[in-house]
This record gives C-alpha cells, sequence and structure tokens, in this order.
C-alpha cells in the first residue's frame, strides 16, 4: 500500500502525456508498417531503419541551420524543412531498399529488411558527424522546454494527435479506393494480382515507400521530442515493438494498431515507474514475449482481426458489416 | 474470313529437359467458344500460361488482335484484354465478393493516388462507376445477394462463378477458362454452360477453355483443340474430333483406339 501511494505521485500530468505521446508516436509507426504488412502482405521487421533515417535526416537539418531562438519564424521554418527532409530521406531509403528486396517473399523479405535495419544503426554509430553512439543533440526550433514542461508536452501531445490523425486517413482512404484494392490483393493471392492486371511491383515499392515515408515522419517528430537522438532508440527491439503492435492490433486494422500501441505503450510504462514493485521492473524484458504467447493461444488473428473498431460497433447495432473498401 | 482475335504460332515451351508445349497453333476467330482438350499432364495450362504471360515462351508468338503479346508481362496482356480463372481456384479470399470484382474493375484507376486520399469529385465518380459495373457483373454470375460475404466463404460453384465475374471485370475480349466445370454437379455444369454462352452472346466475347469433362466440352464449344505430350494432334468440329482416331487413342491408348475402328 505504501510503495502504491508512493508510486502514486507519479501519476501526474508530464507521466500521462509521455504515455499519450509515445502511445501516438508507435500507433503511427504501426500505422505505417500496417499498410506494408497487414495490407500489403510484405513482412518487415526494418521499419525501425526508416525511422531511423527520417530521425537522423531531422536531426541533420536542424544542426545544420544557424542557431535560432525557439518558436521563431526561422524555427519554425526549420521545424518544416526538417520534416520534409525526414519524409523525403525516409521515402528514398523505402525505394532503395524496396525495388531489389520486394523481389523476395515471406521470411526472405523481413531478413533482409532486419539487416536493412541493423545496417543503418551501424552506418549512425560509425559516422563522426552524426556524433556515433554518443548520441546527437538536436536543438529545440519550436519551443524552450526549460521551465514550460507542461506547455511543451501538451504542444508535442497535440503535434503527435495530429501526426495520428492524418496517417491513419491517409493510409484508410488509400485502402479504400482502386489503388488500395490492388494492394490488399497483393497479400491476398499475388499471382492472381499479377494476371488480373495489376501491377503488382509498382505496387509493392508504393506501399513500401510510403509506409517508409510515415517512418520517417515519426523519426522527425521523435528527434524534437525527445531532443536527442541515439542509435539505441533506433535498435532491432524498436522493430519488433512496431511488428508486435501492428499483429497484437491485427494485420489491417487500424484500430487495432491504436488500441495495441496504447495498451503496449501503457504496459510498459507503469511497469517502469515501479508501481508494482522493484522486481517488476525488470519483468519488462519479458512483456513481449508473454503478449505474443497470449496472442497466439487467446487471438491468433489479433485484438480486432481485419476488422475496424466501427465495423464492430455496426454489428451490435445489428446492421450487416459493409465490404472492406467500400468508399 | 475475319482477322482471328487470337493467333497462337509454333509455341514451344520447354521447363528443363521436359518439352511442356511443342510448336502448338491456335487461331480463334471473334465469338468463337473454342475447347482445348487433353490428357492430364498435356501441356493445356502451360498453353495458358504463355498466352497470358504468366510464362514466357521458349519460342513461338501469341498475337492479340495482330499485335504480339508474347513475353509481356502479365499484368500487360492483361489490361490488353485477356481475362482468366485459374485450375486451382485463386480467389482472393479475405475479401469480399464485392470486392474481388471491383479490383480488377478499377484497373486503370482513372484517377491517381493523391485523388484517392484526398477524395475530390473525380475520385466519387470513378468508384461509382466501378461499383456499378461490379454489381453488374455479380448479377450477371447470379451473386448479387452475396456482395458482402467474403469469398472464401462462398460454396464451391459460387466461387468458380465468381472467378468468372472477376476476370470480366477488366474488360476482356478473350476469356480463358481452366476447367470451369471441375468439381461441379451436373446442373451447376448446365448452368455454367449457359453462363459462358451468355457471355460470349451479351458481352460480345470470345471463349478459350480447358475442359475435361467430355459431354461439357462437346455440348458448348464450337471447335476443339487436342493436345497430348505438349503436341496438337487434332482440331475441328466436336462431332469429327470425337471421332478421330490419334484422339481415342490419346486418351484411352492404342488398343482401344483399334477396337473402335474395326467394326
Amino acid at each position: 500500500m505504501a510503495s502504491l501511494l508512493a508510486a502514486g505521485f507519479q501519476f501526474t500530468w508530464p507521466w500521462f502525456a509521455d504515455l499519450l505521446i509515445l502511445g501516438a508516436l508507435y500507433a503511427t509507426l504501426a500505422v505505417g508498417l500496417n499498410l506494408v504488412t497487414g495490407y500489403a502482405g510484405m513482412f518487415s521487421l526494418g521499419h525501425h531503419g526508416f525511422y531511423a533515417v527520417g530521425a537522423y535526416a531531422a536531426g541533420f537539418v536542424v544542426t545544420e541551420w544557424s542557431a535560432v531562438d525557439p518558436g521563431s519564424a526561422s524555427g519554425l521554418l526549420c521545424f518544416a524543412v526538417s520534416a520534409g527532409a525526414a519524409v523525403v530521406a525516409a521515402a528514398c531509403a523505402g525505394f532503395l531498399v524496396g525495388l531489389p528486396c520486394l523481389r523476395l517473399r515471406g521470411d526472405y523479405l523481413a531478413i533482409a529488411t532486419l539487416a536493412f535495419g541493423e545496417i543503418v544503426r551501424i552506418v549512425i554509430e560509425n559516422t563522426p558527424r552524426l556524433e556515433g553512439s554518443l548520441g546527437l543533440f538536436v536543438p529545440r526550433v519550436l519551443m524552450d522546454p526549460t521551465g514550460r514542461q507542461g506547455e511543451f508536452r501538451l504542444l508535442f501531445l497535440g503535434i503527435a494527435v495530429v501526426l495520428l490523425a492524418a496517417t491513419a486517413l491517409l493510409v484508410r482512404n488509400l485502402i479504400r479506393s482502386a489503388h488500395g484494392r490492388s494492394i490488399v490483393s497483393l497479400r491476398e493471392d499475388e499471382t492472381a494480382s499479377e494476371l488480373l492486371g495489376v501491377r503488382t511491383t509498382a505496387y509493392k515499392v508504393r506501399a513500401f515507400v510510403l509506409g517508409a515515408a510515415i517512418a520517417g515522419l515519426c523519426g522527425w517528430f521523435y528527434a524534437h521530442y525527445n531532443g536527442s537522438i541515439g542509435p539505441r532508440d533506433f535498435d532491432m527491439m524498436v522493430g519488433i515493438k512496431i511488428l508486435l503492435i501492428v499483429v497484437l492490433g491485427g494485420l489491417g486494422s487500424l484500430s487495432g494498431s491504436f488500441v495495441a500501441a496504447f495498451l503496449l505503450i501503457g504496459i510498459e510504462r507503469l511497469l517502469t515507474t515501479g508501481v508494482f514493485g522493484e522486481t517488476l521492473k525488470e519483468w519488462m524484458q519479458v512483456e513481449y514475449a508473454l503478449v505474443l504467447i497470449l496472442l497466439m493461444l487467446l487471438r491468433p488473428d489479433g485484438l480486432l482481426g481485419k476488422r475496424e473498431l466501427s465495423d464492430l460497433f455496426r454489428r451490435r447495432r445489428g446492421q450487416p458489416t459493409p465490404g472492406r473498401g467500400a468508399p | 474470313m475475319t482477322a482471328p482475335l487470337l493467333d497462337v504460332e509454333q509455341l514451344c515451351k520447354r521447363f528443363g529437359g521436359l518439352e511442356a508445349v511443342q510448336k502448338v497453333c491456335l487461331h480463334i476467330e471473334p465469338g468463337e467458344i473454342v475447347a482445348l482438350i487433353g490428357p492430364n499432364g498435356a501441356g493445356k495450362t502451360t498453353c495458358f500460361n504463355c498466352i497470358t504471360g504468366a510464362d514466357r515462351p521458349t519460342a513461338g508468338d501469341v498475337r492479340l488482335d495482330g499485335r504480339s503479346i508474347a513475353g509481356m508481362p502479365a499484368w500487360k496482356v492483361a489490361q490488353a484484354g485477356i481475362g482468366r480463372t485459374f485450375q486451382n481456384i485463386r480467389l482472393w479470399r479475405e475479401m469480399t465478393v464485392l470486392d474481388n470484382v471491383r479490383t480488377p474493375a478499377g484497373i486503370p484507376s482513372g484517377y491517381g493516388l493523391l485523388s484517392a486520399v484526398l477524395r475530390g469529385p473525380r475520385f466519387h465518380a470513378v468508384e461509382r462507376d466501378i461499383e456499378a459495373r461490379s454489381r453488374a457483373l455479380l448479377a450477371l454470375v447470379g451473386l448479387e445477394e452475396l456482395a458482402d460475404a467474403r469469398a472464401r466463404e462462398l460454396p464451391y460453384g459460387a466461387q468458380r462463378r465468381l472467378e468468372i465475374a472477376r476476370a470480366l471485370a477488366i474488360r476482356p475480349r478473350l476469356l480463358l477458362l481452366d476447367e470451369p466445370a471441375a468439381g461441379m454437379n451436373p446442373s451447376e455444369k448446365v448452368e455454367l454452360a449457359g453462363l459462358v454462352r451468355k457471355v460470349r452472346d451479351e458481352l460480345g466475347l470470345t471463349v478459350l477453355l480447358i475442359e475435361h469433362d467430355m459431354k461439357f466440352v462437346m455440348g458448348l464449344s464450337d471447335r476443339i483443340y487436342v493436345l497430348d505430350h505438349g503436341e496438337p494432334i487434332a482440331q475441328g468440329r466436336p462431332e469429327d474430333v470425337r471421332r478421330d482416331p490419334r484422339v481415342i487413342e490419346a486418351y484411352l491408348g492404342a488398343p482401344a483406339a483399334a477396337a473402335g475402328e474395326a467394326p
């Protein structure tokens, strides 16, 4: 009881804000990966690589920019330009990795993308300009958080929510279009798609590049929010965490990714506060494995399967579920 | 005589040491229903794969309306006007019945990726058109009631009909059916034959089909090509092919052919 009370003071606004911001960030990453893995059916374990490319592209732009006052017009411009750089860099990386790798299927693609993620990390560790394994300090350009932590968190929570809503809407609209149906058909039977006129390679590359661009945008957000980025922020466990969120929520379910992201990040944050005692802090290592085992036993198709939350409510009211992809 | 819609000239396909298809020639006039028959392993499906671009022919040429399509990527061949079904049903199983038809019906899409994301007026107009065409095709094969079901939930015969509707959705001029009647019961086969004729008469399509059910083939086809061990052994009207001694030999063996000739 005493430990509960002692830990209780931690559940304050900063703690919740951090939880929500990280949850939204990982939900956005999962939305991007869901497009690649859940809808297009390409198994990627290297999503953290594109996340890193975006973060470091943004960090590079900010450190190259002449010193600015946070919040000034120049700072806002730097904020915007670094976003563009992050998206372009991650999309280009996605294109370069995608062209050769998308000829691979299933496990082979997973291994190739995993290798890409590791290559990115190792390149960063060995590049002096990016401060190697020390991590790159990203000066504040939007707002100086000293003395205004609350406002700073509120601002970034707002940005995170907009980012999540915008990317989710983008992916949803894309999937519920003629292009999206072609993309989903690849997951179902690529050979049939090709013989019925779907430009399979073109759509695979498009889905992969778009997923990478979304990860790049997440990297940009993280760089500005955290104020520093290091190779450890983008190691393999991050890629696995993103994939776990997608699988946990359901391959091909955007709202599933939302639920799973907040669930997983929530559990993680709860464990690290030590509210359940110091012993459980170390159990964080077990979290992913345990979640995966429970998932396989209880809900092998993920929390929501291929459905969306809105489908569930519709069913409850006794209306038929509309065809996936209804405009 | 009209120009052939499909011209297959001296088509050969070799897999390593196996000559799967040797010097096959097919000439199919617009509006015909033509069958390609032969014992198992005769190379019929390989022929289909070479025509549709799933396999690259080792030699020979395939022309659609006088234009060579041999060696083209499969998606280009499909867009050029050849729709097909598969021997082992290859529907997009987790997609709905409607989406199985809407996907090829939306190729080429008629709007860009940006328009898809931003949902402009053009998007809605094109989508309405795609949906209307798809529902009309589902009605043609008798599946309009099941539009919202998932493809895998359909009974077997309905899955075969959905494959036909899906192949029709790319607006083909030539429809290739790979064993469309396989696994169907007699009444379903009669319905299927009616559907193939309807497709030919109402949509003005040309049909090339592979089928093992002789009664079905004889009743439906205008002409028949027979393959054996990758080589063409006979062609002509159903009644002539039925009596051809080489065809009987290929199906039943030499003694049976001799016995058939004796009386």
